[in-house]
Order: C-alpha cells, then structure tokens, then sequence
C-alpha cells in the first residue's frame, strides 16, 4: 500500500476547515494582543523611522527651481 | 566626519510603568540624551551607504532595461514584422526577459537598496558583514545577467516568473538565503534598538517566504547534466542546463501558482509595505498613523496571501475544493490590504499641503493608491464568475501592470528620489524634472491600463458570444485579435511615456551625483548595545481577585504583552512566520500531492515519444506558452471552439505543465490533427500566410536549425527518473533512434502534401514541433493500450 493510497482513505474533507479555524484563532489572539498594546509603547514604536538618523530635511533636498516651498 | 544621533538601550533601571511614555522613551533617545555628555558605555557606528547608492543605480539602470524591453514586445503585438523574424528578439522569448526585469532586477534592486537602508537606521548598526552586502549586489547583478543572456536564447524551464534554469536557480538559492538572507538576520542579531519595528517584520517574511516558494518551486532533474555524468556525452551548452521539474500537469500547476501567486504577495508586496511604513513617514515628517493597523496587517497578509494561489486556476483542470480555497482567502485579503493602503494614505494626515509640491510624496500617494486598487481588484479577478471572463485575456495584463508600474514603480521612484539627496549629500538637480517624471508616468500608466483594461474585456466577451442558433459570433480567433490592434498602440504610446519618465530620473540623478562632495561625509553614530541584563518589558500582572491560577494565566494572556516579547526576538519571530506561511502551503499542497482521487488516471493516456518530447522541449524554448494556453475550460464558448475540455490525467507526464495564462492566440490544447503538417510548417515560415491578419511572429529559424538527435536519450531517461513510463525506450540508442524514424515519417507525409523534400525537413527543430502539436489532446480518444500481462491471445478473445 502505497502513502498516496492511505491519504486517499483518510477523510480529510475537513482538512482546510481545521487549518482554517486554527488560523483564525491565531489572528484574534494577535490582534487581541495588539488592542491591548499601551499607547505609549506604540507611540514609540511608530516613531522609530523618525529618530532613526540626522540627515538632510525633505525641504532642503530639493533645488529651488520653480518650486515654491511655502 | 560628524557626529550623529545619540542613543542607548535601558540597563534594567527604567521606571516600571508600561503606559507610561517615559517607560519607552527611557528605552532610546532619552536615556540616551541623559549620557549624551561622556558618551560613556556607548557604540560607534557609521552606516553602509555606499551599498545603498550601488543598489540605487542598479535600480534604475535596470528599470529602463525592463521598460524597454516591455515596449519592444508592446510593439510586436501591435506590429509582428518588429521582430525581423530574429530568434533572439522573438515574442515569445522576450517577454519573460521583460517579466524577470522589471520584477527581480527593477523591484527587486529597490527592495534591496530601500532594505539596507532602512534596517541599518532602525537597528541603529551598519550591516552584519560588508562582504556579504557586496557579495548580495555582484551575485544578484550576476543572476540578471545570466538571465538577459539564458532566456533570449531560449535557455528557460517554461514556468512563469521562475523561467530561470537550475545552475541560475542555485545561484539564487545562495544570493538570497545565504548573502542576503544570512546579512539581514546577523544585522538583526546585533541591533543596537530593542525592538523591532514593523518594516522590519516584513523584511523577515519577504526573506523567508521567497526562499521557501523558490526552493519548493525548483525541484528539478538537470536532464543535461544527468546525461553527461552517465554517458560522458556532452550535447550542447543548451542542453546542458536543460531540467524538467519533479512535478507534473495538476501538481506542476498548483505549485507554479502557488509560488506565482505568493511571488507577487511576497517579492512585490510585503517588501514593499516595508519600504512604505518606514520611508512614507520619512517622506511626511510625521509618524504611521496607526501602528496597531500596521501590525495587524501584517499578520492579516502573512496569514492569508499564502493560501490564495489557486484562484489563478479557476475552472482548469484543478480539483474544485483547491480553487474555492484560493477565492475566499483572496477575497479575505481585501481588508488588510485596504487597511493597509488606509494607513499608508493618512500617514499624510496634515501634510497633504505638501503633496503638491513635493514629488515624493506625489510618487508615494499615487503608489499605495495603486496598492489599493490593485489589491481591489485581485480579489475582484479571484471571483470564479468574473475569473471566467477575465482569464486568458488582457484584463489580467492590466491588472498586473497597474501594480508593478503604479504600486512598485512609483514607490520605488519616490524612495530614490527621497533617498538620492541623502546618499550623494547634494540637492536633488531639478524638481521640476521629478515632477516631470510623475506626470509622465501617472499618464503613461493611465493609457497603458485603461487600454488594456479595454482590451481585455473585449477579448472575454467576444470568445464568449453566441448567436441565437448557437453558434460562436466570432469563430475565426484572429476577429477577436485584430480588434485589439488600436488599444495595443495606445499601449505603446503609454510605455513609452512612462520609460521617458524613468530616463529623466536616471538623469537625475547622474546630475544629482555629479555635485557630490569629493569625499562623502560619514556621520559617526553613538548608541548603546542591547543591555545583556535587560530584563523584559514589564510583565503583565492580573487584574483578577479570585485565587483561580488558570484565570490568572489567562488574564495575563490576554493583556498581550507576549506579543510585545516576540517583537524583540528576531529568530523566533522570524519561526513564527515561517510556521503560518509553511502551514498555509501545507493545507494545500498536502491533499493535492497526496490524494490519488484528485488526478484521476486515463488509461489512453501515454508519454509523448521521443521525438514529440524533444518538440515539446522546443515548444517550451521558444515560450510559446506565452501566447498560447492548454486549457480547455468547461464552457460552452470554449469547447465548441477548441473541443473537449481538458482533463486531470491528460497532463500527468507534462513536466513542467504547459496550460499558460494568457491567449494572444487559441488554445492549442486540442491541435493534434486539426490541421495538416504543411498547414504548421507554413504557418511557421509566415504565420500571415495560413492566417492573414495573425500576430504571430516569424520562426524561420524553426526550419533552418536541426533537431540535437544526440540529446533525445538524455531528455527519455530524465522523465523515465521521473516515472514516466518509458520501457524499452531508456536502453542506449532506442529513443534516438526512435525519434529519427519519427521524423522521416512526418518529413515524408509533409512531403506528401506538397512541403518540401522530406530529406531537407526530416531533422529539422521544426518537424519536432509539429510532431508534438500533432499530439496535443489526441489520447482522450485513443484506446487504452492492453496492460502486458494481458497476453495477445487473451486480448483478441
């Protein structure tokens, strides 16, 4: 009896709903713990390509040819 | 040199409070700020530029090539004689080189260059090893190379987006896990910022997603150099790197799509959201504007872009279960994918004023909106009803350019132009020029998807109309082809304009470049290591009064705090993308290679002969399946044009498959015997000559060069290592023998109705083409051969 013959004779109809409903569990429990991240610590986190380095403001990469910078 | 940012990591003595922002911010730049004086206990670093402006030129340089070669193919569709019936400049051969361009080289060299950038900033640390980067840019400029050189001269595994053959494979395998893979995750390691931020996260699954569909995609006997290695035979540096992949037909298709699909979600999308989370606050000054959104679009994507493969396989020969699978994650995908364009567009929140004098952010916003449709419009496309007009057609091709040229492309133009200024330390030449650029490109894309929006949907429904008797309304394929010609020149009108707005960023920049400082400057970064006693974020404590210990897990639990843990753990963060990809393969892959009730066997089925596999390898080499499928759908329209629908077990000895994606000609599935051996060896010399008005280029080629005899054995045995059954046929001589009477029999009946000479066609590469078009589809209505323990005797009673 071949791995083929034996997979054919399991029931595995149900095979992607388990998998399905696992994932599910997983995604609410992940964005469950998402919700209750504190504030602050997102607050930081959202910052951190902001603090990143001292370069050159957007402003002054650019030339002043016909552009107004307002 | 100058001196930069300061920053630290807490030792442990922070206070304790996690909604406190001076808990976080102790973490970094405060704390850090606090021994700003003596700098004592801090790290000196100077980041890795020069990789990121290498990677930058490489993009752009490299755009232009993918662009052109996408007009020159635009051209030929709408005028064929642009190919001067030159074997290199074919359709058939150029069009993977433009898809592999502008996917690997263009977006692939800017997720590079938008990477190293942004991870050495958000890890506040240069690169793991500066071998390993130059040895990522050199090995990867290698492998596109290798592939302008290997797909023009027909060199290809005949699978979409992943034509490259083996020894290229390899090269990839160890560009990307090893040099780039082993360099990211070592840069990780040695950060100097606690946790990881967002863009980060999509780096790793872009990592570990690619090598994961890449390896599984290429499993593959190297039929040429299995033949060297047991005969000592060399026959011909083709076929040397010829390979036939392990899989076949049914299996072959699920896992072409299953990795074509997720090399979209994973090379095109997550890396790409990456670069928009750390490069549009960049852009605006201002930070994301909802960091929970971002995570939860993260796993959202990780969890369910996986799954979603099949829906490129609606109504092919695909069990139903797999195809339903791949439509309802797609259309699950709309949320995230909107959420995430959402986010990325209110990031803007109070910058808008600048979007209209900033390029930047012109690119930037244009770009995810881009994002937005494209990914409205995926899941509109998985929709089995929709699907069923839209396969096969134009529609696809606009909907695949609207995310590579809208989404990829411009957020790839808006990072070089944010980043350009920044790498060579000088003011961006001309704004007016990028702004040039812009409105070439918003145009030039406008006219090229509109179009072909067009023309896709007038191909699906001309194929589909009837008459009140029942007849096709349109029978005659080259009617629903001739049509399209005004929006194929409106196409090239509109790639043209978007290369000419490429080519003005490329001098751009070289005039940006030339007002570099002779030397550049590199800014000295202090910042604390991560402190080895750093004792955790605080722990959650219950809130519960009861002595229950479960309950007091659970509350625990649910206050999420391990999610905060896993953020800072790169290697088990990467194991727990790594796990929610690898399951969600599984769940389909699994049952698909697993089940033998899926791919029902027909007995009348029987490999191709020697001859027809070696026409069959030339069919692959010349990328016919770029115009032509081999897929009869189910549907009324479809099997009163081309015959029968396909079946499963009609493609279990095809490796690799051959059902296509699109139909700028007719399905082929049903060829064999429709037409007469002269009708194909004309149609060859001059397609317009059999089928005025047909867009088909030339293949004079096909009759001038010889079939490579010498090689046929090699070709039988790698399928015989396969399992095709090929008995007597793998002993030494037998198939190529076998093929050479095949041939002089063809080349006879060719002669016979009128062709030439039978001893100027019989070894001819063209008599192997039409000896495998000639079988295409016939088995079906073959008797089943009598199995050999049925004796003669038994079989006549």
């Amino acid at each position: 009896m071949k791995l083929t013959d034996i997979m054919s004779n399991m029931n595995l109809d149900i095979y992607p709903i388990v998998a399905l409903i696992l994932f599910l569990v997983a995604f609410v429990l992940i964005v469950w713990g998402v919700l209750r991240t504190p504030k602050a610590f997102n607050d930081h986190q959202a910052h951190l390509p902001l603090e990143d380095d001292f370069g050159m403001s957007n402003e002054a990469t650019q030339d002043n040819k016909g552009v107004s910078h307002g | 040199m100058s001196v930069g940012s300061y920053t630290g990591d807490s030792s442990g003595t922070v206070p304790k409070n996690p909604n406190s922002e001076k808990f976080w911010r102790s973490t970094v730049s405060e704390q850090a700020a606090q021994t700003d004086s003596s700098k004592e206990g801090l790290e000196s670093f100077v980041y890795d530029d020069k990789i990121v402006r290498m990677f930058s030129w490489a993009t752009i340089i490299w755009a232009i090539v993918a662009f052109l070669v996408g007009v020159i193919i635009a051209i030929q569709l709408a005028f064929p004689e642009a190919g001067f019936g030159i074997e290199y400049l074919s359709f058939g051969r150029l069009r993977p080189l433009h898809t592999n361009a502008a996917i690997f080289a263009f977006a692939g060299n800017g997720v590079f260059a938008a990477v190293y950038y942004s991870t050495q900033r958000l890890c506040k640390c240069r690169m793991f090893s500066d071998l390993l980067s130059r040895l990522h840019f050199w090995g990867w400029q290698l492998i596109i190379v290798s592939a302008a050189l290997t797909l023009p001269l027909g060199i290809t595994q005949g699978k979409e987006y992943a034509e490259l053959e083996w020894p290229i494979d390899l090269a990839i395998a160890v560009v990307w896990l090893v040099f780039f893979g082993g360099n990211f995750l070592g840069t990780l390691i040695k950060r100097r910022e606690r946790h990881i931020y967002v863009a980060l996260w999509f780096y790793i699954a872009t990592i570990v997603t690619v090598t994961m569909l890449h390896v599984f995609n290429n499993i593959w006997v190297p039929a040429g150099l299995v033949h060297l290695i047991k005969t000592g035979e060399f026959a011909g540096p083709a076929f040397l790197m010829k390979s036939y992949p392990v899989y076949a037909g049914v299996q072959d298709a699920l896992m072409q799509w299953w990795y074509g699909h997720n090399a979209v979600a994973f090379f095109l999308t997550t890396p790409f959201l990456g670069l928009m989370y750390y490069f549009m606050p960049k852009a605006a000054e201002r930070p994301v504007f909802s960091y929970k959104l971002s995570i939860i679009h993260f796993w959202s994507l990780v969890f369910l872009y996986i799954w979603a493969g099949p829906h490129h396989l609606h109504y092919t020969a695909l069990p139903e279960w797999a195809s339903t699978v791949g439509m309802v994650f797609s259309i699950m995908l709309w949320m995230p994918s909107w959420g995430g364009m959402i986010n990325g567009l209110l990031t803007l929140r109070g910058a808008w004023d600048r979007v209209a004098r900033d390029p930047v952010l012109k690119f930037f916003v244009v770009g995810v909106t881009f994002y937005g449709m494209s990914t409205f419009e995926g899941p509109l496309l998985s929709i089995k009803v929709v699907n069923s007009l839209s396969h096969y057609t134009d529609w696809t091709i606009a909907h695949v350019h609207s995310g590579v040229l809208g989404w990829n492309g411009f957020m790839t133009f808006g990072m070089l132009y944010w980043m350009m200024p920044r790498l060579f330390q000088n003011k961006l030449w001309s704004t007016k020029l990028a702004t040039a650029h812009f409105w070439l490109g918003t145009i030039g894309m406008v006219l090229y998807i509109l179009s072909i929006y067009t023309a896709g949907i007038t191909q699906g429904l001309m194929w589909r109309a009837w008459d009140e008797t029942g007849r096709l309304a349109y029978p005659d394929f080259i009617e629903t082809v001739t049509v399209l010609i005004p929006m194929y020149w409106i196409r090239v009108v509109g790639g043209l304009l978007y290369m000419s707005g490429a080519v003005l960023a490329l001098y751009n920049f070289i005039m940006t470049w030339k007002g570099r400082p002779a030397k550049y400057e590199e800014t000295v970064h202090y910042a604390a290591p991560l402190s080895a006693n750093y004792d955790g974020d605080p722990k959650a404590e219950s809130r519960l009064t009861a002595n229950a210990g479960f309950g007091h897990k659970g509350d625990k639990f649910l206050q999420g705090d391990w999610h905060r843990g896993w953020e800072r753990r790169p290697v088990r963060f990467t194991f727990y993308v790594l796990i929610a990809v690898v399951i969600g393969g599984l769940v389909e892959a699994i049952p698909m290679f697993m089940i033998s009730s899926n791919i029902p066997s027909i007995a009348s089925v029987q490999p191709y002969t020697p001859l027809e596999l070696a026409g069959r390898d030339i069919y692959i080499s010349e990328g016919c399946y770029n115009c032509h499928s081999q897929m009869i759908r189910p549907f009324y329209w479809e099997t009163k044009r081309y015959g029968d629908y396909s079946k499963p077990g009609e493609f279990v000895y095809d490796h690799p498959f051959q059902w296509g994606s699109r139909r700028i000609g007719p399905d082929l599935h049903r060829e064999g015997g429709r037409k007469s051996h002269l009708w194909h060896y004309e149609h060859f010399k001059n397609p317009a000559d059999t089928s005025p008005n047909s867009i088909m280029p030339r293949y004079p080629w096909l009759l001038e060069k010889e079939i490579n005899f010498p090689a046929i054995e090699g070709r039988v045995n790698a399928n015989a290592m396969l399992g095709v059954p090929y008995g007597d046929l793998v002993l030494e001589g037998a198939a190529e023998e076998h093929a050479q009477f095949q041939a002089a029999t063809i080349a006879a009946e060719l002669e016979e109705q009128g062709g030439p000479p039978m001893d100027e066609t019989m070894n001819k590469q063209v008599i192997a083409l039409i000896a495998y078009l000639q079988r295409l589809g016939t088995d079906l209505y073959k008797d089943a051969p009598l199995a050999e323990s049925v004796s003669e005797e038994e079989a006549s009673e």
